[in-house]
């Protein structure tokens, strides 16, 4: 009897799994993600100008961001065009395939190499195993015919692509985002939000880090920003006291980049300091000739600081031989921080041998005499003083980077531990200690 | 009882009826075939059709390691390495046994990696193999088609590969017991790579390399594919440097994979090391830049 209850009661068991629960989605996860892919398929090829977006590598987008152009073909392949140069010269276009799979949710994967691309991502070597830690596989986050959102599949930085409705020559574009880049290279900025200034921006790339608070709010935040053909627009809408504020106008005649989107919002950051452009020019480079202090700045020379990449750094044109400035030059990078870096460098490799001709730190006189191969170590500009850009002056510091302390540079060939002697600098010397620099 | 017979068809009867769910279209999305390339329909003809081999010369990230930062290869280096692959390895196996072995035995599945994958101890990860299903080829960026030689290929990819074969081989059918007696006290698992297990000491210990001394099936392996394709002078070289007891030791070791090779595959290993080598003298006439 027992057993026939049990019986009973299984038909009762198996009446469980009769469904009548109505179905959420009208269609299985296998086909709406079959219809995701198709759609989007469609959306990105359907835009027969292409695409806009800017490109945020790195964890966090802690670099900023770069325009870049994508067109996207029937045939699985894909031109990329990035607005600065990656493995090519900028705006230089470069053709490779794309896809897409079902992965987390649908994926677009730049799938063959693009040397635009994957110049963001590929690894460089055992200590920069990943590289510029870029993504080239992303998660479509939506899809409609004017606009593609794309996160990034490792970092998960997000790159919104927008539609080149208006028919906009790319070239045209980039190179406009890089001259608006150029135009607004300044270290620090105010942040003014309804005239009244409300804090301070340093420049770090393309991030502000920091923006520090004055006034009744504190604290500091980073913004990361790429530059569009008339300003900047920020990785993520920036939220302050309650404002949004998400694209800029770069205003040249008050320099400063004024919230545009949304409109009616009444903020900007108004360059302070000088700009990449003001630090163009001729100067006087006092130094001495030796590391020891005192510091005896016996010798002079005259230097000018030429454009080298539009709104980042500066040929240093002088120190060199006439005939190694041929070959190649010491660069200097203008900084948010500092206002000008001089770091190590290989200048270029001589020919017919394989020694590097190096700018080569060298140490302080405190510990002995020490040079040292880094292309980190160096100095920074430090008692920076001037009433316009016309009579900037500044005497290089050590940047902290090297334990022994960077006095100055030594020019040199060198290939590992060999010297192959020194080679003439200005004014026939090679070592070029505590220089300090006055615009003519 | 009748009473129970009922009630179980019952059962069974309302049991078929839940199963009303409808299969719907896999998950596996092909690629459209109008999206195919010439290099695609050449690798269908050359690599699917004949041996039934995916050659993935698009990265996909989900069949690489994650850990790894990595980039894709480029079409055109794909190209090469697809006419390279095809002619140092399978199609030695073909000329050597027959082409139904190499579709039997080969890994199923190559990918192409474009960057190298760096370790952090400042080595690089040039070729992997996993399970005898899947071997993954890195680096393949660095290869250039005018001027690549038979030493990179074979020392990057084509020894592993070769290698992994080898695994296959005694995976399906085993080799003798009498083999792992050998040197049965100087297998050492892990520590094979410890820096004082040098490669002078594995060759005194009858090893043709270090990594031979991690276990019997990597020995075995590791005999077979640097016979195969490192040549007789690297092999009298090991030899020589072995000494009397370890050269003894590679001798008969080699005599038990050769043996092995006739008596269950049916070829002489010799004859696949020939046929190798005159297929590598002829890497130059290969058209690596067009299909």
């Amino acid at each position: 009897m027992k057993k026939l209850i049990y019986i009973l009661l299984m038909p009762a068991l198996l009446f469980s799994c009769v469904k009548d629960e109505a179905d959420i989605f009208d269609k299985s996860a296998s086909e709406r993600m079959s219809e995701a892919i198709e759609n989007t398929m469609k959306i990105l090829t359907s835009s027969e100008y292409g695409w806009f977006g800017d490109y945020y590598p790195e964890a966090n987008h802690s670099k900023g961001g770069y325009a870049m152009f994508l067109k996207f073909y029937a045939d699985g392949t894909v031109d990329v065009m990035c607005e600065i140069a990656t493995n090519v010269p900028e705006r230089q276009t470069e053709t490779s395939s794309f896809g897409m799979t079902a992965d987390q949710g649908p994926v677009l994967s730049f799938n063959t190499y693009n040397k635009v691309m994957h110049y963001f991502s590929e690894p460089l070597s055992s200590s920069q195993a990943s590289g510029r830690a870029g993504d080239y596989e992303f998660i479509i986050m939506s899809a409609t015919p004017d606009k593609v959102v794309l996160k990034g599949k490792k970092r998960g930085n997000k790159m919104t692509l927008r539609r080149n409705v208006n028919n906009i020559d790319p070239e045209t574009y980039l190179t406009e985002c890089t001259a608006a880049a150029a135009a607004a290279a300044y270290s620090s900025f105010k942040f003014v939000v309804n005239d009244i200034e409300r804090g301070e921006a340093v420049v770090s790339d393309r991030t502000y880090t920091p923006l520090t608070y004055h006034g009744s709010s504190s604290g500091e935040t980073t913004i990361s920003y790429a530059y569009t053909p008339d300003g900047i627009r920020l990785y993520e809408p920036f939220v302050f006291e309650g404002i949004t504020m998400e694209r800029f106008v770069w205003n040249p005649a008050n320099r400063r980049h004024e919230c545009v989107e949304p409109a009616g919002v009444n903020a900007y950051f108004e360059a302070i300091g000088l700009s990449y452009l003001d630090f163009l020019g001729t100067y006087t480079m006092s130094y001495s000739t030796s590391n020891a202090i005192p510091i005896n700045r016996n010798r002079t020379a005259t230097v000018t600081f030429e454009p080298a990449i539009a709104g980042q750094t500066y040929y240093i044109k002088g120190i060199l031989t006439t005939a190694d400035e041929a070959l190649g030059n010491i660069v200097a990078r203008y900084s948010g921080r500092y206002g000008i870096e001089l770091l190590g460098q290989i200048i270029f490799v001589r020919a017919g041998t394989n020694y590097d001709f190096w700018w080569l730190p060298y140490s302080d006189p405190t510990d002995g005499n020490y040079v040292y191969l880094s292309t980190t170590t160096g100095m920074n500009a430090s008692d920076l003083t001037y009433t316009s850009g016309d009579d900037i002056s500044f005497t290089m510091i050590d940047n902290g980077v090297w334990s022994r302390g960077t006095a100055g540079f030594l020019l040199r060939n060198y290939n590992g531990s060999t010297s192959a002697g020194n080679v003439n600098g200005a004014d026939g010397q090679a070592f070029v200690f505590y220089p300090m620099f006055t615009k003519q | 009882m009748k009473k129970i017979l009922l009630l179980l068809t019952a059962a069974l009867l309302l049991s078929v009826s839940c199963s009303e769910e409808q299969f719907s279209d896999s998950v596996f999305i092909d690629p459209d075939p109008a999206l195919k390339t010439a290099f695609d329909h050449w690798l269908d003809r050359n690599y699917v059709d004949p041996y039934n081999i995916a050659f993935k010369y698009k990265t996909e990230d989900i069949e690489s390691d994650m850990s790894f930062d990595l980039a894709p290869a480029s079409t055109d280096k794909a190209i090469a390495m697809a006419k390279l692959i095809k002619h140092l390895w399978m199609e030695v196996y073909d000329q050597t046994i027959n082409i139904a072995f190499t579709k039997r035995l080969i890994p199923k599945v190559i990918h192409l990696v474009g960057s190298p994958a760096y370790n952090t101890n400042n080595t690089m990860v040039l070729g992997t193999a996993e399970g005898g299903m899947k071997v993954t080829l890195y680096n393949i960026n660095s290869i250039d088609p005018l001027t690549v030689t038979l030493t990179q290929l074979t020392d990057r990819y084509l020894k592993t590969m070769y290698h992994e074969f080898a695994h296959i081989m005694h995976q399906t059918y085993e080799y003798p017991t009498e083999y792992a007696a050998i040197s049965n006290l100087d297998y050492v698992g892990n520590d094979w790579s410890v820096a004082s297990a040098t490669e002078a000491i594995a060759y005194e210990l009858g090893f043709v390399s270090r990594y031979a001394r991690s276990e019997p099936n990597e020995d075995f392996v590791e005999i077979l594919s640097i016979y195969v394709t490192r040549g007789q002078a690297n092999w009298d070289n090991i030899l020589a440097q072995a000494g009397e007891s370890g050269s003894a030791k590679l001798i008969q070791k080699l005599g038990l994979v050769k043996e092995y090779c006739v008596n269950v595959w049916g070829f002489e290993l010799d004859f696949l090391r020939s046929n190798f080598e005159s297929r590598a003298a002829t890497l130059h006439t290969l058209d690596l830049l067009n299909l």
